[in-house]
């Protein structure tokens, strides 16, 4: 079991209904997903970016 | 009778100043219950340690389990009652485990709980807390496995609902746990508490529920009244086994027996800290168009409207003000009715 903090820029294009695929298919890509959710979200320069804590199994 | 079905989500482990300690959200899900006339939320909603209730209205479901309705792949089924099943971590005590034992024994003598039978895991759970995040309640366990295997183990043996209990280390952050004594700061072992029961719920799919073992600590004079409810027992059990001996059964969706008494499809509304918008129900929520009532109730998170653009958002100063919201959904009030100034329609050609 794994905790993982990143950093995920968000396409421009994205609307809030698209937003739990977009970032559970992220998310995936890490492992089998045990909890997770955005704890912060930040403007650096002009990409707006969520930062994410998940517990994966790997 | 009208209803509007709605989810309360009041995560655990990010300091809320409602929802944030010892079942202090209660008071508020059976005001929003009442409101609704049906509400589904969670256990850190609803436990208390030594105190919590059972009400008609509400739907006892586990985060994980929660966000699986809230993503419209489980409907939700009423029972009587449940067969509860315990799993003892194998790190707790004899004098420990014997208090648990005692408060199963109790739940049964006095509140007529079904509780069949108890497991010991073959290995220490291992918890861990981390501060990695400051602020932020968090960790870990190191031995997954063990545990799922003590709750397949009662599975086989009939139990339909599982109450999990492990040994929280000693060596927690007695500064940070006084402050929180204090009403002054975050649940430190929640994070953890949570990340336990999503196991069992993802692997195993019951009704289940976590209760943290822990050493006594010393009587605190300024105790805030909202940590108050975990001081006043020798564990936190109780509230975790009343609430699940009436959980609902969690039932895979398309359902082909026609079991179920709430269908996702029934919901309307998820009511949530207005800074904690970037949880998985409510994502799930958005997803499927539903009204989203942001509540002032202030924790560490700031994950708020103005970063969703999405127009079913309803932002809200308090819970009084949310039961209102939930009446007007219900008895099919245009809210905007009752807010001044009114504006005139506009033209759209």
């Amino acid at each position: 079991m794994q905790s993982i903090y990143y950093e995920l820029p968000l396409p421009e294009s994205i609307n809030a209904k698209d937003l739990r695929p977009f970032i559970i298919g992220e998310i995936l890509k890490k492992g089998e997903i045990i909890r997770w959710s955005i704890y912060d979200i930040v403007i650096t320069g002009n990409k707006k970016i969520l930062k994410i804590n998940a517990l994966v199994l790997n | 009778m009208r209803t509007t079905p709605t989810i309360l989500v009041i995560p655990t482990g990010i300091g809320c100043e409602i929802g944030g300690f010892a079942g202090d959200a209660l008071p508020a899900a059976k005001l929003l219950a009442s409101a609704s006339r049906c509400l589904v939320t969670h256990p850190n909603v609803m436990n208390g340690g030594t105190l919590s209730e059972k009400n008609e209205r509400i739907f006892y479901v586990e985060g994980y389990s929660l966000d699986r309705f809230a993503r419209a792949e489980i409907g939700l089924k009423k029972v009587n009652q449940q067969k509860i099943g315990i799993i003892f971590d194998k790190n707790i005590e004899n004098e420990i485990l014997l208090r648990h034992l005692q408060v199963a024994d109790a739940s049964i003598a006095t509140l007529g709980i079904d509780i069949a039978s108890y497991v010991i895991t073959d290995e220490p759970v291992g918890i861990v807390i981390s501060n990695e995040l400051s602020g932020l309640s968090s960790g870990y366990v190191r031995n997954p496995e063990t545990l799922i295997k003590a709750g397949k183990s009662l599975i086989n043996q009939g139990i339909t609902a599982i109450a999990i209990v492990t040994r929280f280390p000693d060596e927690i952050d007695i500064e940070n746990v006084n402050l929180y004594r204090e009403g002054k700061g975050i649940d430190v072992i929640a994070g953890v508490e949570a990340v336990i029961s999503h196991l069992i719920s993802k692997y195993l799919k019951v009704p289940c529920a976590h209760a943290p073992a822990l050493a006594p600590i010393d009587l605190k004079v300024n105790l805030d009244p909202r940590a108050a409810a975990e001081e006043i027992g020798y564990t936190f059990l109780p509230s975790v086994l009343i609430g699940l001996s009436t959980a609902p059964d969690l039932i895979d969706l398309p359902d082909l027996d026609n079991k179920i008494t709430l269908f996702p499809h029934e919901i309307e509304s998820i009511v949530v800290p207005s800074g904690a918008l970037g949880g998985e129900a409510v994502l799930a929520c958005m997803e499927r168009d539903l009204n989203i009532i942001a509540v002032k109730n202030d924790g560490v998170l700031n994950v708020s409207s103005k970063w969703f653009d999405y127009n079913k958002l309803f932002k809200v100063d308090n819970y009084l003000e949310a039961a209102g919201l939930l009446i007007a959904i219900r008895e099919g009030i245009n809210y905007k009715s009752i807010k001044r100034p009114l504006n005139s329609i506009k033209n759209c050609t």
